[in-house]
C-alpha cells in the first residue's frame, strides 16, 4: 500500500452519509439562515456593503448642540437640517494577520499590506471631496437599492423605509464606500482589509 | 442579501455541508462539537451572503474559509452550545461512522506527530481532497511554500512509516 493510500485510509471515522443526515444539514442550513436575517439597521448595512461601527444617528445631537470636531463632514439636509458624518475604516486584521473586523479574507497578507491599505483608505477618506456627491442621483440609487433588498424579504420581515436626513446620509455615503473600494482596486490594493464604519449626527 | 445570492448560498451550503460536517468531525474531539461549529459556520455565511462568491469552487473555498476560523476560535474559547444545532447533535450522537480501517490508527498518530506547519496541509489534502493550491490558499501559505512543507512532511512520514509502508 504506497503513503497516498495509506494517509487517504488515516483520516479519522466520519458521520455515515445518510438521507437522515442530509434532511438535518439542510435543516440546519435553513434554520441557520432565519436566524441570521438582519432585524434592524443591518440590512441597511448590508446594501451599503460597511459595517457601521459607531451610529449616532439622527436626532443623535448632544444637549449643548454640535461642536465641530476634527474629521466630522459638515452637510445640510434638504429638509435644512445642520448634520454631520465622520467615515472612517478600521483594520481587517490583526498584527499577525487574524481577521478581527469583516469577514474571512481568502490569501495571506502581511502587515505591510495591512497597513497601506489603512493608510491609503484614511488618506482618500481625509481628501475626499464630499460636496461633489450628486445627492440627488445618490438618493435614486439607495431607494432602488432598498426597494430590491425589501421586495427580496418578507412583508413582515421588511424594515422600515429610511426617510429624511437618515436617508440621505447612507444615501451619500453609499457613494463614498463605492469610490473608496475602486479607488483601493485602482492601485492593487485588497479593499476587504479595511472595513467602513460611519457615523453622524444632525440638530 | 439579493434573492439571487441567497439562492446561491443554499446551493452551496447543500452541496458542502457534508464535507463541513467532516471537516469538524476530523478536528474535534466530540462529534456534538462538530455539530455546534457546523451550525456556527452557517450562521456566519447567512451573516456575510454579500461577500459570496460567484463561482461554486470559489464559493467552497469561501465556507471552508470561514470554517477555518470557527474552528480557531473554537480552539481558543470554551465550547458555545447552540440552540440552532439541537437537532443535528442528537443525530450525530447516535448516527453511524464510516469504517475506520485496521492500519488507519497507526498512520493517524504519524500525521498527528508532525510538526504544526506541516499536519493541517496532509489532513486538508488527505483527509479532506482539498489540492495543494487549494491547501495553501485556506492555510494563508504562498503554494510554493505549501509544495515545499508537503514534500517534507512526506519524507518524515515515509520515516515514521518505514515498517507500513511498501517501497
Amino acid at each position: 500500500m504506497d503513503l497516498n493510500e495509506l494517509l487517504t485510509r488515516s483520516a479519522p471515522p466520519v458521520t455515515t452519509r445518510t438521507p437522515n443526515l442530509d434532511r438535518e444539514l439542510r435543516d440546519l442550513a435553513a434554520a441557520a439562515e432565519q436566524a441570521a436575517r438582519p432585524r434592524r439597521r443591518r440590512l441597511r448595512v448590508g446594501i451599503v456593503g460597511a459595517v457601521v461601527v459607531g451610529v449616532l444617528g439622527v436626532g443623535a445631537a448632544s444637549a449643548t448642540g454640535l461642536v465641530p470636531a476634527p474629521g466630522w463632514v459638515p452637510w445640510t439636509s434638504s429638509s435644512g437640517k445642520s448634520c454631520r458624518m465622520q467615515l472612517d475604516v478600521v483594520p481587517a486584521l490583526d498584527k499577525h494577520g487574524n481577521v478581527i473586523n469583516g469577514e474571512p479574507l481568502p490569501g495571506h497578507f502581511t502587515q505591510a499590506e495591512q497597513q497601506e491599505a489603512l493608510d491609503e483608505a484614511r488618506a482618500f477618506l481625509a481628501s475626499y471631496d464630499y460636496a461633489s456627491i450628486d445627492r440627488p442621483a445618490a438618493i435614486r440609487a439607495w431607494k432602488a437599492a432598498e426597494a430590491k433588498v425589501r421586495a427580496s424579504e418578507p412583508p413582515g420581515e421588511r424594515q422600515p423605509i429610511l426617510r429624511g436626513a437618515d436617508m440621505e446620509q447612507m444615501a451619500m455615503s453609499r457613494v463614498v464606500w463605492r469610490d473608496l473600494k475602486a479607488h483601493l482596486t485602482a492601485h492593487g490594493i485588497n479593499w476587504r482589509l479595511v472595513v467602513s464604519g460611519e457615523s453622524w449626527r444632525c440638530e | 442579501m439579493t434573492p439571487e445570492s441567497r439562492a446561491m448560498l443554499r446551493i452551496a451550503l447543500r452541496e458542502t455541508s457534508t464535507d463541513l460536517l467532516a471537516y469538524f468531525e476530523r478536528r474535534v474531539r466530540s462529534r456534538e462539537d462538530a455539530a455546534d461549529l457546523l451550525g456556527e459556520t452557517m450562521l456566519q455565511a447567512w451573516r456575510r451572503t454579500d461577500a459570496l462568491p460567484e463561482t461554486a469552487e470559489r464559493q467552497r473555498m469561501w465556507l471552508f474559509t470561514i470554517a477555518a476560523h470557527v474552528l480557531a476560535n473554537h480552539a481558543r474559547s470554551v465550547r458555545r452550545r447552540t440552540a440552532l444545532a439541537d437537532r443535528l447533535r442528537d443525530h450525530l450522537s447516535t448516527a453511524p461512522t464510516s469504517p475506520d480501517p485496521a492500519e488507519a490508527s497507526a498512520v493517524r498518530d504519524a500525521v498527528l506527530r508532525l510538526h504544526d506547519a506541516q499536519r493541517e496541509l496532509v489532513m486538508l489534502i488527505h483527509w479532506d481532497g482539498f489540492t495543494i493550491v487549494e491547501a495553501a490558499e485556506l492555510l494563508g501559505l504562498n503554494p510554493s511554500t505549501a509544495r515545499g512543507r508537503y514534500a517534507a512532511a512526506r519524507q518524515a512520514l515515509r520515516q515514521a512509516l518505514a515498517e507500513t509502508v511498501s517501497p
